[in-house]
């Protein structure tokens, strides 16, 4: 956490960077984006070797949402497989981890801003689970001009 | 010590020339054969015509005989249980051992530098005149050349090899203790064995002290029995003994057509030679040899004078057997391995470093010898390591993470944070000690141990905890409920963005062992703690009156106790998060948000940021 006259930075670069070390991903080729767009993720594939480590690593990145409201979809999206993950899954969460590789200073913003009203923005797809076709939705609380809650669901 | 086991002589039975061969498998043996028939035909131009072996398996197989066939070559061999007939290969080994024991008593080298040992043997009785080549050499029979004698050297001896073209700078000894272990089969040199390093050196610039065996200080231990299996094993060697015939061209077609067919002929078995008869009528060389052409005499005579030398180098370690300088001293004994196992220890290492005279700083390391079958020389089988002194300088004054409480007892430092720790429970009034009452479970504990650091690294203090360990409760009985809330992410933005926006002064509270402050609702027993136990009332458990780390309940009990606190002085919990708290008192509001243990706290002015804190 640091102040400046702007406000607040929150960040948790350390952490990002723990991470990075610990999964041996820290000298991986950066990525521009968390997640590829044109792919969902489904359950089938072959199963991963190590689920605990799968598990671990997606709850390691689940705490990182604190902070990083750019990863909170695909960090679901990975969670959602965290019984059963399969290979195309922990490709998805290696994304997750290149995209880290390039931006791990990127953290929350708090500025001065009067609490004028609270402004919520959300979406839905309707029904776009490959496998159970449920809907996805996600929406983000703004507190003047901070963002103070996000969410995506499934 | 490279792995060898065996070794194979192989015999011209002309020239009475000993070649040695170490083998590890018998089964080399073949290979080695083939590549002797190669290196004659190479060296000497001529081809073997026949093989006297014995009925060893290593000669008699499918392979050997094939190859055999395909050159021509006669194999003869010797009955079963009939090694008289291949007496002179087995007079030869006796020779050869007889010389290669000398040889390692005489230097007190351990059984494990036999190989060295026995390469210097053949090289010594090939170069030592015979009767059965009426005084002459083995040597000038094969090469018709006299044999030099004036390299010869007293084996085991210390000797000091130049070593300055490999020196890092100019500043170090140009030389250091070495053992003399041989002549170089490859190099026209001497091998050296260095101590300090336990590398052989092949060097030409030597000097000798043939005075001084560098072993016979280090060691008095008595040969280890194992290591010589291979002389006491009289079948495993003879079946590895070969007696090789070579037909010469040039001067030996002379020997040859003096007595024509004598050597093939004789030695058929149970035809011209009885059975049980000894090495001797199977000697047509001394008759070959005495019939010789009397110039090769006159050279034997000529050279009276080098051979007086050799009687230094090898009859020397004969006759001083009895009265070696095998002095006895204080050396630690050595533990010896097996037959083939390296048999150096790391006391020698030690040992030879301080008979160098160095000024190494030597602290005691400590080896395990790595044992193994592979020919590979290791560091590890060989006992040599050097202590890490870089690493050492930072570590030495920190007691190390004990394994055990008991560890931890014997050590001052950690004894000491355990006693800390123990009166702060007691000066806390954690807990009253009563008698067990029956039917209840009493938890039971452990002892946690951490190195606080400072920033840059350096010990902070050394830290210790009693835990309990919470998984020896049992629920209902020992704990209810156990949930604590925490406060939920948005929450904490949205105070933070709160805090920015009327520009409040936020603070962040660290509460000191946070969970020793809970109270308990339920009636929780423990023992005492490991190694603090009342030694007049022993059996007797404690039963808590505070909440301790480790139990199920203790976060609970901890934000219990502090939200009833925060109740007492004006806060009000709010409903949509159970860890927000508000103060409000006009125009002073406050905010508190109390995350197990570390609490941020926000006021509407300074001045009522202090007084809330004071009041906490």
């Amino acid at each position: 956490m640091t102040r400046s006259a702007q406000g607040m930075f929150l960040s948790q670069r350390q952490y990002t960077l723990d991470i990075l070390e610990r999964t041996g991903m820290s000298a991986c080729k950066p990525c521009s984006t968390p997640v590829d767009l044109h792919s969902k993720l489904s359950e089938d594939g072959t199963r991963v070797d190590d689920a605990t480590q799968y598990r671990s690593l997606a709850g390691a990145l689940q705490y990182l949402t604190f902070t990083r409201p750019d990863i909170a979809f695909v960090v679901q999206q990975i969670c959602l497989y965290m019984h059963d993950p399969r290979q195309s899954h922990l490709a998805a969460l290696k994304r997750i981890l290149c995209y880290l590789q390039s931006t791990p200073t990127l953290g929350l913003t708090l500025r001065h801003s009067p609490p004028a009203e609270l402004v919520v923005y959300t979406d839905a797809d309707w029904a776009g689970c490959p496998d159970t076709r449920r809907s996805t939705f996600g929406y983000a609380v703004f507190l003047g001009d901070n963002l103070v809650s996000w969410s995506s669901k499934r | 010590m490279s792995g060898y086991k065996y070794y194979l002589i192989i015999l011209d039975d002309c020239s009475h020339y000993i070649w040695v061969f170490p083998l590890s498998l018998k089964s080399d043996t073949f290979s080695t054969l083939a590549n002797f028939f190669a290196y004659v035909r190479t060296q000497f131009a001529t081809t073997i015509k026949s093989v006297q072996c014995d009925n060893g398996r290593e000669f008699d197989n499918s392979t050997a005989r094939t190859f055999f066939l395909s050159h021509g070559v006669t194999l003869r061999m010797s009955c079963p249980y009939t090694s008289q007939q291949n007496g002179k290969a087995e007079r030869s080994i006796r020779t050869i051992n007889n010389v290669l024991r000398s040889l390692l008593f005489q230097a007190s080298l351990p059984p494990a530098y036999w190989i060295e040992a026995l390469h210097t043997a053949a090289y010594l009785v090939n170069r030592l005149p015979t009767k059965t080549l009426a005084s002459s050499t083995p040597y000038f029979h094969l090469y018709h050349t006299q044999p030099s004698y004036d390299h010869l050297r007293v084996f085991g001896c210390a000797c000091y090899p130049n070593m300055s073209s490999t020196a890092p700078h100019k500043l170090v000894p140009r030389s250091s203790l070495c053992v003399f272990l041989g002549y170089s089969s490859e190099h026209k040199g001497y091998r050296c064995l260095e101590l300090e390093s336990n590398r052989i050196l092949t060097s030409r610039h030597v000097v000798f002290d043939e005075t001084f065996f560098p072993f016979a200080d280090m060691s008095t231990t008595p040969m280890a029995s194992s290591a010589l299996d291979f002389l006491i094993d009289d079948d495993e060697m003879t079946s590895s003994i070969l007696g090789a015939k070579l037909v010469h061209t040039g001067t030996s077609t002379q020997h040859v057509s003096t007595h024509p067919g004598a050597q093939p002929e004789t030695p058929t078995p149970g035809d011209a030679e009885p059975l049980g008869s000894s090495a001797r009528p199977r000697a047509p060389g001394s008759p070959a040899a005495g019939s010789l052409a009397p110039s090769s005499l006159a050279a034997a005579s000529g050279g009276a004078g080098p051979l007086g030398s050799p009687t230094v180098g090898s009859a020397g370690p004969l006759g001083s057997l009895a009265a070696g300088p095998r002095a006895p001293g204080p050396s630690p004994p050595l533990t010896e391995a097996g037959a083939a196992a390296p048999v150096r220890t790391a006391q020698v290492a030690a040992s030879s470093v301080q008979s160098t005279g160095r000024t190494l700083a030597t602290r005691p390391v400590h080896v395990t010898l790595v044992e193994n079958a592979h020919s590979m020389r290791t560091r590890g089988k060989a006992g040599l390591a050097q202590p890490v002194d870089r690493l050492n300088l930072h570590a030495a004054p920190v007691s190390p993470l004990p394994r055990s409480v008991r560890d931890a007892l014997t050590d001052p430092n950690w004894r000491a944070a355990m006693q800390a720790e123990f009166d702060a429970l007691i000066g806390n009034d954690t807990w009253s000690l009563v008698s067990r009452p029956s039917g209840v479970n009493v938890v039971t504990g452990k002892w946690i141990f951490r190195h606080k650091l400072h920033a840059d690294g350096s010990l902070d203090r050394y830290k210790t905890h009693w835990v309990f360990r919470g998984f020896t409760q049992r629920p209902g009985l020992d704990y209810d409920e156990t949930f604590s809330p925490v406060v939920k992410p948005a929450t904490i933005r949205v105070i933070l963005s709160l805090a920015l926006s009327q520009d409040w002064p936020i603070h962040q509270l660290d509460v000191k062992n946070a969970f020793l402050h809970g109270t308990l609702e339920e009636t929780v027993y423990c023992v005492q703690p490991t190694g603090f136990v009342d030694p007049s009332r022993p059996g007797m458990v404690c039963r808590l009156n505070k909440s301790l780390y480790g139990l199920k309940q203790a976060p609970r009990a901890w934000h219990h106790r502090f939200a009833s606190h925060l109740a007492s002085i004006g806060f009000t919990e709010t409903k949509s998060d159970g860890s927000l708290f508000i103060y409000r008192r006009g125009s002073d509001t406050a905010y508190l948000l109390l995350y197990v243990d570390d609490i941020v706290l926000t006021a509407s002015s300074d001045q009522f940021l202090r007084q809330v804190i004071a009041a906490l």
